[in-house]
């Protein structure tokens, strides 16, 4: 291939279209001035630059491009906003003591935006009712099916009133996240084994994160059954109503999102054929992250139990929350820099990211996106003419 | 070649048809079940104004606690669940969940009202990291304990615990003072204590166990 100006990468020593990041590997060029070997791995591991959005860091807190990395940049500020704009109308009905309302709206929240990045992003290929069905409407059925089919037998497990009861706790803190936690793999692991095709790391978490989102939804609205039947307007302390509405909102949806999305992203990166350049970590194999995701489910509801009231519950399952999410961007992060490959079409595109024209290469030498978390609208090769008339000029 | 991915998407596609059927069956399953498995809680009712039924008992045999200041009666769906030599805690099952009624007894020094005693036992009770959107109903008209006057309270709450279901709790005090004795009741239910359900009325069982009550 040739460019209008070449460079060599410092890292892998090949030679590609100049700019601040290696196209081939990723790695980050401008940084790589100070020849030490420390600098050398910081430019290849690039913590700065996020591999799905170059303008984070690794480490950025960030709900929508953790849980939505295919979307661009302009993208992602819109989702940021909705869900703002969202969850600010949850709270506000929730202010209002509209408890069914409020509770129904909270479990559809993420339900709602998913949707709209399962279509924006054509994360199906071209069978999206299949994809939506084995992932989300699976997971959903089964956040419900085993909450209903559990409610009585844990209604009359609970003593209130009476103490903290240790198998009440090992029950609803332990036994039950174990549960939920496997069958919110369950569709996830069909898409596994009967769609070979869908072999990306974003695959992976988007699939899992479907399923998390679907099952808490129901599971949700199971759990506050009788706060839905109940009056419309409530009495009582606001904060009795926003809170818990907060957690069914944003807290309890992701949490599941993310052990799901985390066990998913890591079994899709191992199952992706593209060979890696490094060794991936243990962060990328399936022991430790079946460990992490048991124990981010574990631990809210443990902890919220042992040190309870309802500010400590919200700090128990953000904390956790926050902590899964940096493990999955980094999971995320290794996935796209240590198996990335070009998108296949061998033509020109328009980075989302930065907008500039770049090559079918793993990586935007301008901003440093990896080409494989564009979204699949996005990456279709641009008319072949224009672009040969600038080259002639 | 062809033929071979022909023959492969139609397995795939009778794949997904079984998987789909059998999705629909369970979410049928659920559906049918979901209506007995997730209870509705009745209408409080009005009184009764004539031809009233008899109030309901359960037809259990008599079982009776004795502690270091009182014994108590009580019928066949409560249990006792923890006994000491000051109080005794039962419990009785319902639709809903559990309903928890706790009679303690304790040395009260000279001048303790059966207010007094109320507010103190209300406080140690209503704990906000347990219970939310704590809500007094007003007090309990004609309070007594073992037929000895006492004040009473009634208050409603929410348990919103963060992996279970959340449950709406009713919670009912009752204090009497007798020399240097106070007696405690404490009645915690998921049920609106008026409302029946098909084999408890939580305010009759209060009533004929407090009535029980003797004091030693
Ligand atoms: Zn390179
Ligand atoms: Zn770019």
């Amino acid at each position: 291939m040739e460019w209008e100006e070449s460079m060599r990468c410092q890292s892998c020593g090949r030679e590609g279209p100049a700019g601040d990041y290696c196209a081939y590997c990723g790695a980050h060029q401008v940084r790589h001035t100070a020849n030490t070997a420390n600098s050398a791995r910081r430019a290849e591991k690039r913590p700065h630059f996020f591999a799905a959005n170059p303008f984070e860091h690794l480490y950025h807190p960030s709900i929508v491009s953790t849980f939505f990395p295919h979307l661009s940049r302009q993208r992602t500020h819109q989702m940021r906003w909705l869900l703002f704009i969202l969850a600010l109308a949850v709270l506000l009905i929730s202010a209002g003591r509209f408890v069914p309302l409020a509770i129904l709206l909270a479990a559809l929240l993420m339900p709602v935006l998913y949707l709209f990045y399962f279509f924006d992003a054509q994360i199906y290929g071209n069978e999206p009712l299949r994809i939506l069905g084995a992932t989300f409407l699976l997971g959903a059925l089964l956040g419900g099916g085993m909450s209903v089919a559990l409610y009585r037998f844990l209604l009359s497990q609970y003593h209130p009133g009476a103490g903290l009861n240790p198998t009440y706790l090992l029950l609803t803190s332990v036994a039950l996240p174990l549960l939920a936690q496997v069958l919110m793999l369950v569709g996830p692991l069909i898409l596994y084994l009967t769609r070979p095709r869908f072999d990306e790391v974003l695959d992976g978490l988007a699939f899992g994160a479907a399923s998390g989102l679907g099952f808490a939804a129901t599971q949700s609205i199971a759990y506050a059954w009788l706060l839905i039947i109940g009056p419309f307007q409530r009495t009582g302390p606001i904060s009795t109503w926003a809170l818990p509405t907060v957690r069914i909102a944003l807290l309890t949806p992701l949490l599941d999102a993310a052990t799901t999305g985390l066990i998913c992203a890591a079994l899709w990166l191992r199952r992706d054929p593209q060979p890696a350049t490094r060794r991936l970590g243990a962060l990328a194999s399936w022991p430790v992250v079946l460990l992490l995701g048991a124990l981010g489910q574990i631990a809210p509801p443990l902890l919220s139990s042992l040190l309870p009231g309802l500010v400590m519950q919200i700090i128990w399952y953000a904390l956790t929350l926050l902590v899964l999410m940096l493990l999955l961007r980094r999971v995320l992060h290794i996935g796209l820099i240590e198996k990335a490959r070009p998108l296949g079409h061998g033509q020109t595109l328009i980075c989302p990211q930065c907008h500039h024209e770049v090559s079918d290469l793993p990586f935007c030498p301008n901003c440093g996106l990896a080409l494989l978390s564009i979204s699949r609208r996005m990456r279709r090769p641009l008319p072949a003419q224009p672009a040969q008339e600038t080259t002639h000029e | 070649m062809n033929s071979t991915i022909h023959q492969r998407s139609i397995r795939e596609m009778k794949l997904w048809r079984v998987l789909l059927a059998a999705l629909f069956v369970a979410l049928c399953l659920g559906a049918c079940d979901a209506a007995g498995a997730l209870p509705v809680p009745a209408a409080t009712p009005t009184p009764c104004h004539g031809n009233c039924p008899p109030p309901a008992r359960a037809a259990g045999a008599a079982h009776t606690v004795r502690t270091s200041r009182f014994s108590l009666l009580y019928f066949d769906p409560w249990s006792v669940q923890q006994k000491n030599s000051d109080g005794v805690t039962l419990a009785a099952g319902t639709r809903f969940g559990n309903i928890t009624i706790i009679v303690n007894s304790m040395d009260v020094a000279a001048g303790t009202t059966s207010a007094d005693l109320l507010a103190q036992v209300a406080q140690q009770t209503l704990d906000p990291n347990q219970y939310e959107g704590i809500q007094d109903n007003g007090p309990i008209r004609g309070a007594e304990i073992g037929y000895v006057d006492g004040a009473g309270e009634s208050y409603q709450a929410q348990s919103l615990q963060a992996n279970a279901p959340d449950v709406p709790v009713y919670i009912q005090f009752m204090a009497s003072v007798r020399g240097s004795t106070g007696i405690t009741f404490v009645a915690i239910s998921p049920l609106d204590p008026n409302s029946p359900d098909t084999s408890i009325v939580p305010d009759e069982e209060y009533d004929h166990i407090v009535n029980s009550v003797q004091w030693l």
